[in-house]
């Protein structure tokens, strides 16, 4: 197996179906004013395999990025907000666990996104890891919140990739903008 | 229709784990040196000499 992988290793670069955007909000360039979004900074796009692994191998994990910090992965033409007009009618799907676990989930999300793993993968926008105090969140943006059949695929496909068994939420950015911390769940797998 | 499907560029998670260990380096356009830069990467030494 080693020298079958050395072999595509030398092959031609993998292009993937879409180009992506690596965003990262680093919370120590951030005043205590700061609107929300002014230190999200774009770092990098790539649109191969290859670039793929070599940003990912030499960038921080979740577990090893300061606290506060927020790390995107997107679709090189949709900015991580809600008000980019792709994610403007979406919502997400988010996974919680303890500070500095998360990074197994948050490749394994990746690798599934980049390698069009989603039956309804134009559906997503992309993801995004939240780096907190007592914990790490990833949340799986999509665009049609009103679409439940996609966003049902995506949420129980999204868990069959991660081996993940507790109950996920769907969360749609409307209701979350306008409602805080009220609103509720739309869809739960 | 199934055009969309033979037309996409799909990987499995476990192609896409025999790769990694080839592709050590950052991207050769790889912008560092910005604050934002600096608290991202492991260490400045994977980058390629360009």
């Amino acid at each position: 197996p080693d020298a079958a992988a050395a072999r595509v290793g030398a092959e031609q670069p993998h292009p993937l179906e879409h180009s992506w955007t690596f965003w990262f909000d680093n919370p120590q360039s951030k005043s205590k004013h700061a609107v929300w979004g002014s230190s999200l900074r774009r770092i990098h796009t790539f649109s191969t395999v290859e670039d793929f692994w070599g940003l990912y191998n030499n960038i921080n994990h979740p577990s090893k990025l300061i606290t506060g910090a927020d790390f995107h992965c997107f679709k090189d033409n949709i900015e991580p907000k809600w008000e980019d007009p792709v994610c403007a009618n979406g919502g997400k799907w988010t996974i919680s666990c303890a500070r500095g676990r998360s990074d197994q989930m948050w490749l394994y999300t990746l690798l599934a996104m980049i390698g069009e793993q989603f039956d309804y993968g134009d559906e997503i926008c992309g993801a995004v890891v939240n780096v907190r105090g007592k914990q790490e969140k990833i949340a799986l943006w999509t665009k049609n919140a009103a679409n439940e059949k996609a966003q049902m695929s995506i949420g129980k496909q999204w868990k069959e990739f991660l081996d993940y068994n507790d109950t996920i939420n769907f969360l749609v950015h409307d209701d979350a903008k306008k409602l805080e911390k009220l609103a509720k769940n739309r869809y739960t797998v | 229709d199934g055009y969309e499907a033979t037309s996409r560029n799909k990987y499995s998670r476990d192609f896409l784990m025999t790769l990694s260990q080839y592709f050590t380096h950052l991207p050769i356009n790889f912008q560092t040196g910005s604050d934002i830069t600096d608290a991202l990467l492991v260490n400045l030494s994977g980058h390629s000499p360009s």
